[in-house]
């Protein structure tokens, strides 16, 4: 379903950002993440207490000054897991931001600019890899490894690159044609130089809506195989743990479980605000091209 | 002499109903599970909640409760425990005679019984062929342990005798061939002909016969009418799986359910006594749970480090927070079902700075330490505060959770540093202390600690005639074993089960089974 | 247009073909020897020589896939290790329970988040707009298993509108039924809300296209240009959103079967996965992923069907 690229001059970046800064949804949602990538970094220093101590006979504790939200069923404090579980999410979002993008983009480069039997290679693969959903996939993944932090951040990666790569091919099809290419061409500047040069910059507003939707799968994803017993093996605490510790003890205790989805709701609702923001403020004839439509 | 006309009709009525039971069973082993035909008669079905799926039906690998429940309807064993006082009573054997020495036990079996599906009648083969495949290596049966030194030959003089040689004199011999785990007798022919489908299609002689198993979802279990004691009262019994307790409990309140077996979680106990029309049984197991500690891996062969891990572990705080006061204080691995428990033996009460200091002794520090533990409710959670309490005193420690399968194999391996493990069974002395501290039941056996402080008093035990001087004998072997302490007792389990108040005739055993022939449904 | 249909299946077969090759080497994909992790850490070497033989791990790679290949165009995906039924027995009898809810899932889905999406669109910036983007934000970035678990905490346990479990193996279609809504309901909100946004996107792509500004200019009542102009349009873009959301929901229904123990080929999966069931894991993935192509292909028939300047040529 790809459009027929037409050359277009973009927008300097000072023109970009006023609009973006104007943009209620994306200040929010950034605000938002710079707030908990603060919280999590800051946790050993933010946390009441330490979130693994047990204490049985304080289990199911109520709300108090030691401990904000309560304790869950070990007695452990809810509001430091939850802190500490802020972390989690951050590194696995961060882990698989990179991994997908660094591996996604390049392959999605060389598709778009070498084309011919290079390209209808990567289209078919797409296809193939595509056809599995993307939650299953990460599934066998962290199945065949084992579960640990790793296995879940390589097994949604795995899964992301496809998507970035297509945003990335699209990209460098609309740079292609572009008359200064050829104008470098000319002067004999060498393939890697030009792609650097000017398709990265061109890249960069597509590639980190993209990013920003990856993160919030991620961060997602993590919660669903924590919940499964498949990610981040417990006693750590992630945000998807404590929503499978707090499973058994639901219709008793349902703050813990509460709590713990809430926090992943909000992370996730500022990413996705930080990307409709930027899907906004993107120049549409761009967008139209890249083919990114909401996601 | 003839019979009045009331007779004959009684009769005529008795054999339309048999027709009927019959005809019922033979027709629900064609309904796939979740259809039923419309015009049907509703069936007496017992609806009972189990917690995990099936996996092993044969005997002599048998592992894990919701299996040993599924048999204990399906087989029966030589004698078997009467379900209310643990007294030994006759089952397949009609009678038995113990010679003067105890060296010999000479069963009668019933007449008449028969295999179900039509494998044939029962015969002093089958039992011989039963407890045979048990003492084969090749078998891999984890009760090998049990029977193995004590049996020298087993002889079948006609189809309905059985003797036992033994190689010593054993007066408690009898447990060893009640109605659980090896001791369930099966077919010769049916072993043979399903050989590995054998697993899943199990052949008995039982009150009910197997008849469907939809993975994930239940198993169902249709009325033998032609078991020996008579027809069971119910014509058919599903076992659902049912997870999560909360969900079974709701169940069991919308009668979606009959009986709620393997009742675990505290807050749903505590619901379940406050619902009407809902009733909970408890009785004291005859089984504790244990932190087995692998004394053939160091640092875990010094008794100090033992003995530090036992004083870091607050069980009084697990019994009490973490159980809600569900379970009992443990200091040996008897419970209070059996009548040897002693409570003289040494006691390791909660004292981290003890642990510490036995450490410093022992010349330890920074020890990693793996606890390994099955997936099931409530094994994978309690191990969290005990690993808590063990990193409070320096250890690091860290817990493994595997799941069913995976458990038992990394356990058979003997590799592990650290297991749970319960023997759930029958009240039979001899049972817990072999399998936990005999050589014979090392790896694959469940003896993961590699211990064998005790072999010459538990060979003198079982030879020991005089019901006072094994009591001695007993005692002196819980408080070697509480001394030595190659497994940390952490509780003695209670068991609890709840029905509803239109099943009749429900007894709950010690053995955490759960049986269905003496119940019948009361319509509500 | 049969020269649409035949490229379509050409494309479907080598999709299916792609989709087994990398299910073969996903599960080969595994660090050290499969029949080990399938048997445990701790098997013997014995035992682990035996299942070697049996599955052919001994064999050149390249054998190996041929045969796998071979067993699968006949169906043949192996046996499962726990139960030694082979692996289509186990999936062929949880595939009717899977299809019920994604049926019924998709269902609602579409039939909420389709006209909310359109609705949304055409009344763009209005307080109708905001609401269902707010709304469908909320649906994407709430977990669907925690929204379950919401659910049955509320609906079933404290009102008892549903029963607490998924499924029921008691007969009658009312009780079936009963215990399929609120998993249904769950995984169709979910969905919906993904729906809604794409749907949204799609439609505010037609409508800021020049033969609307046209139309409009020309007089064309607003109700004509969408109904008649817009919607016509956008029926493609709103059935791709569809086909690719199925693919996305599938990895939702896992989690709802999981949380409301409904059986199903995602509680088997789940099951193989903990059980190192490597062959029906396999198997299950296989299925998943052929149901997926085969959605996407007929979708891509239908949009040949449907728009001639869509055929491949």
């Amino acid at each position: 379903m790809a459009a027929e690229p037409e050359p277009v001059a973009l927008p300097a970046p000072q023109r970009r950002l006023a609009p973006m800064l104007a943009h209620s949804g994306l200040v929010t949602g950034a605000v938002i993440l710079v707030l908990l990538a603060l919280v999590a970094l800051l946790a050993p220093w933010l946390a009441p207490n330490s979130p693994d101590k047990t204490d049985l006979m304080r289990a199911f504790a109520a709300p108090s000054w030691a401990f904000p939200l309560g304790t869950d069923q070990f007695g452990r404090c809810l509001l430091s897991r939850l802190i500490w579980g802020a972390r989690v999410s951050l590194e696995v979002a961060v882990a698989v931001v990179a991994l997908s993008l660094s591996i996604g983009t390049v392959l999605g480069a060389l598709a778009g600019y070498l084309g011919g039997v290079v390209e209808r290679v990567f289209t078919g693969l797409n296809d193939v890899l595509l056809a599995f959903p993307g939650f299953l996939l990460a599934l066998a993944i962290v199945a065949a490894r084992g579960s640990s932090l790793e296995s879940v951040v390589l097994a949604v990666s795995i899964a992301y690159v496809p998507r970035v790569a297509v945003v990335m091919r699209a990209v460098v099809l609309t740079i292609k044609p572009r008359a200064f290419i050829e104008a470098s061409h000319a002067i004999g500047m060498s393939d890697l130089r030009i792609l650097l040069r000017h398709v990265i910059p061109n890249a960069f507003p597509p590639v980190i809506v993209v990013a920003t939707v990856s993160a919030a799968t991620a961060i997602l994803a993590e919660a669903g195989l924590s919940f499964l017993g498949l990610g981040v093996q417990p006693p750590t605490a992630t945000w998807g743990n404590i929503i499978a510790d707090g499973q058994t003890s639901i219709v008793e205790h349902p703050f813990i479980s509460i709590a713990a989805g809430l926090c992943i709701a909000v992370t996730v609702i500022a990413l996705n605000l930080l990307g409709d923001g930027l899907r906004d403020t993107l120049d549409p004839q761009m967008r139209r091209q890249t083919g990114l439509k909401a996601l | 002499m003839t019979m009045s006309n009331n007779q004959r009709e009684v009769q005529a009525a008795g054999r339309r109903r048999a027709l009927q039971a019959i005809g019922a069973g033979g027709a629900l082993s064609i309904i796939p599970g979740w259809v039923s035909l419309a015009s049907a008669q509703p069936l007496e079905r017992l609806r009972i909640r189990i917690g995990a799926d099936i996996s092993i039906l044969d005997p002599a690998r048998i592992f894990q409760v919701e299996n040993q429940s599924v048999a204990s309807n399906i087989y029966n064993g030589l004698v078997k425990y009467d379900a209310a006082s643990n007294k030994i009573v006759p089952d397949l054997a009609a009678s038995w005679t113990v010679s003067p020495d105890a060296k010999a036990y000479t069963f009668k079996l019933r007449e008449g019984v028969a295999w179900h599906k039509n494998f044939g009648a029962l015969s002093s083969d089958d039992v011989k062929f039963s407890f045979e495949r048990v003492l084969d290596p090749k078998t891999g049966s984890a009760y090998r342990g049990q029977i193995a030194d004590i049996v020298q030959a087993i002889e079948t003089p006609d189809a309905h005798t059985v003797r036992f040689v033994l190689t010593a004199s054993n007066a408690e011999f009898l447990h060893k061939v009640t109605a659980f785990n090896h001791g369930w007798i099966v077919s010769r022919k049916a072993v043979t002909e399903l050989g590995d489908k054998y697993n899943l299609n199990p052949i008995g002689t039982g009150p009910f016969v197997f008849a469907q198993w939809v993975p994930g979802s239940e198993v169902r279990l249709s009325a033998n009418p032609k078991y020996f004691e008579g027809a069971p009262k119910v014509q058919e019994i599903v076992l659902r799986l049912i997870k999560d307790e909360t969900a079974a409990a709701i169940a069991l309140e919308k009668r979606e359910i009959d009986v709620f077996f393997a009742l675990q979680q505290p807050e749903v106990i505590e619901r379940l006594r406050r619902t009407k029309g809902v009733k909970v049984l408890e009785r004291p197991a005859s089984s504790t749970l244990n932190l087995v500690l692998n004394t053939s891996i160091k640092p875990l062969d010094d008794v100090r480090v033992r003995r530090a891990i036992a004083h870091a572990i607050n069980r009084k705080a697990l019994i009490d927070g973490f159980f809600r006061g569900t379970k009992f204080e443990a200091n040996t691995v008897f419970t209070s079902a059996f009548e040897d428990n002693t409570d003289d033996v040494p006691k390791y009460a909660y004292d981290p700075g003890r642990a510490r200091a036995l450490l410093k002794e022992a010349g330890v520090s920074n020890l990693r330490f793996e606890i390994t533990t099955v997936g099931l409710s409530p094994y994978d959670k309690l191990v969290v505060p005990i690993a808590n309490d063990l990193m409070q005193v320096g250890i690091q420690a860290k817990v493994r959770v595997l799941e069913r399968g995976a458990y038992q194999q990394a356990r058979s391996s003997g590799n592990v540093q650290s297991c749970v493990t319960s023997v759930v069974g029958p009240p039979d002395p001899s049972a817990p202390l072999v399998t936990l501290f005999a050589r014979k039941s090392f790896p694959p056996g469940l003896n993961s600690a590699r211990y064998d402080g005790v072999e010459d008093l538990l060979k003198h035990v079982a030879s020991e005639l005089d019901a006072g001087k094994r009591k001695e004998l007993y005692a002196a072997i819980l408080r070697k074993t509480a001394t030595d302490l190659p497994l940390i007792p952490l509780y003695a389990d209670r068991l609890f089960m709840a029905h509803s108040d239109t099943v009749q005739g429900l007894v709950q055993n010690s053995m955490f089974t759960v049986q269905g022939y003496p119940v019948s449904l009361r319509s509500a | 247009m049969s020269r649409h249909l035949a490229r379509s299946l050409a494309q479907l077969l080598l999709t299916l073909a792609g989709v087994v090759t990398v299910a073969f080497f996903l599960m080969r994909a595994i660090p050290g020897d499969p029949a080990l992790y399938m048997l445990g850490d701790y098997a013997t070497a014995d035992a682990v020589a035996v299942l070697r033989a049996k599955l052919g791990l001994d064999l050149p790679i390249l054998q190996q896939y041929l045969l796998f290949m071979q067993h699968a165009l006949t169906g043949d995906l192996g046996t499962s290790v726990v139960t030694g039924q082979p692996a289509m027995t186990e999936i062929a009898s949880s595939v009717p329970w899977s299809l019920a809810l994604a049926v019924s899932g998709m269902g609602i889905a579409i039939a909420i988040g389709v006209p909310l999406g359109i609705v949304s669109a055409s009344r763009h910036g209005s307080w109708i707009d905001r609401a269902v983007m707010v709304g469908a934000l909320l649906g994407i970035s709430f977990p669907v298993f925690w929204i379950g678990l919401v659910a049955i905490l509320g609906l079933a346990h404290k009102a008892g509108l549903f029963p607490t479990l998924g499924a029921s193996s008691e007969p009658g279609l009312w009780t079936s039924l009963h215990h399929l809504a609120l998993p249904a309901i769950v995984l169709g909100l979910s969905v919906a809300a993904y729906i809604a946004r794409l749907t949204r996107s799609a439609m505010l792509e037609v409508l800021g296209q020049d033969f609307i500004r046209v139309a409009r200019a020309m007089g064309v009542s607003e109700h004509r240009i969408l109904y008649r102009l817009a919607l016509r349009n956008a029926l493609v873009p709103i059935l791709a959103v569809i086909s690719v959301t199925f693919a996305w929901s599938l990895g939702n229904a896992i989690l709802i079967e999981v949380v409301f123990s409904r059986p199903g080929l995602g509680s088997t999966i789940m099951k193989a996965v903990l059980a190192r069931d490597y062959q029906l894991v396999q198997a299950g993935l296989l299925v998943l992923a052929g149901a997926v192509v085969f959605v996407n292909t007929t979708f891509n028939i239908l949009y040949g069907v449907i728009d001639p300047r869509l055929r491949t040529r």
